[in-house]
């Protein structure tokens, strides 16, 4: 249960990368394991978690200065081409 | 920033057509590229440097140099492959130059399961029920981020790029130049740690 085979393979469970062959024998495995199904559970919440959390555009001040410094530095650009 | 328009947003919208044009010196394909990956590139460099005056400052750094070296896109690689390197390197050389800080080790830690790590699968604190959004308080915000921190810049790079970009693995293994097997790797790692940090707190703040 804790090899690092096994590991990869709950990774690529929830990445949905497993062969729909291999997936069915996962899963049946998690019905009769509910340890094995709580940890499964958890790892999709942290994917999931971490996923509302760290989403996040750029604020608003940022986004300003960001278009001053570019466009003072495009026409630095510009200048020095003429 | 300019008003000398040379392409059609609508005609030329793809961002490799961006790319195309900006490397021809075009600013209106350049405020466009801006706009669909200003937030992106903040993610990113914000999740990496994890302070917002350097976050803003990488993110201005990236963006010039995406209008320098556009020229140079050949179309190896998918235009936002290309773009989440030239962001990804900045934010990288940002964090060499940068004294370090204290970072989880690596290879002798939990994180180095291949070197025997056991993941705690025989005592799953109980996690709440319900939707995931119901549980993004302040709390687990902190703990999310303070974790992220925690994690080596290569670890917290791939989290990042899979789990907020949704990335594959495959366009995560062009722009670090992995293997996908490394990237697979990094990211359950990286996973597995913030779950855990999570699992704590869940036993230390949900007892039923």
């Amino acid at each position: 249960m804790n090899n690092p085979k096994f590991i990869e393979l709950i990774g690529d469970y929830c990445n949905d990368s497993l062969d729909p062959k291999d997936r069915e024998i996962f899963a049946r495995k998690l019905q009769s394991e509910p340890n094995l199904a709580s940890f499964l559970r958890s790892y999709e919440m942290t994917t999931t978690l971490c996923s509302e959390i760290l989403k996040r555009g750029i604020p608003d001040g940022a986004q300003d200065r960001l278009n001053t410094y570019l466009k003072s530095h495009i026409e630095k650009l510009k200048t020095k081409e003429l | 920033m300019s008003d000398a328009l040379t392409i059609e947003p609508e005609i030329a919208s793809t961002d490799e057509d961006l790319l195309a044009a900006i490397g021809k010196a075009d600013e209106v394909a350049f405020e466009e590229l801006v706009r669909r990956y200003r937030d992106r590139v903040y993610r990113l460099t914000i999740g990496m440097l994890k302070n917002t005056a350097e976050a803003e400052e990488v993110c201005q750094e990236v963006f010039l140099t995406l209008f320098q070296k556009a020229y140079t896109y050949k179309g190896k690689s998918s235009a936002s492959t290309w773009i989440y390197r030239v962001a990804t390197n900045c934010a990288l050389m940002k964090l060499r130059r940068q004294t370090k800080t204290p970072e989880l080790a690596v290879e002798s830690g939990w994180l180095g399961f291949e070197e025997g790590y056991r993941a705690p699968m025989e005592h799953v604190a109980k996690w709440p029920k319900g939707p995931e959004k119901a549980l993004l308080n302040n709390e687990i915000r902190v703990l999310i981020e303070s974790a992220l921190t925690q994690l080596p810049e290569k670890y917290r790079i791939v989290l990042l790029l899979k789990d907020v970009e949704g990335l594959s693995l495959s366009e995560i293994s062009q722009t670090l130049g992995l293997t996908v097997a490394s990237v697979k790797s990094r990211i359950h790692r990286s996973r597995l740690y913030i779950r855990e940090q999570l699992d704590n707190y869940f036993k230390e703040n949900h007892r039923e």
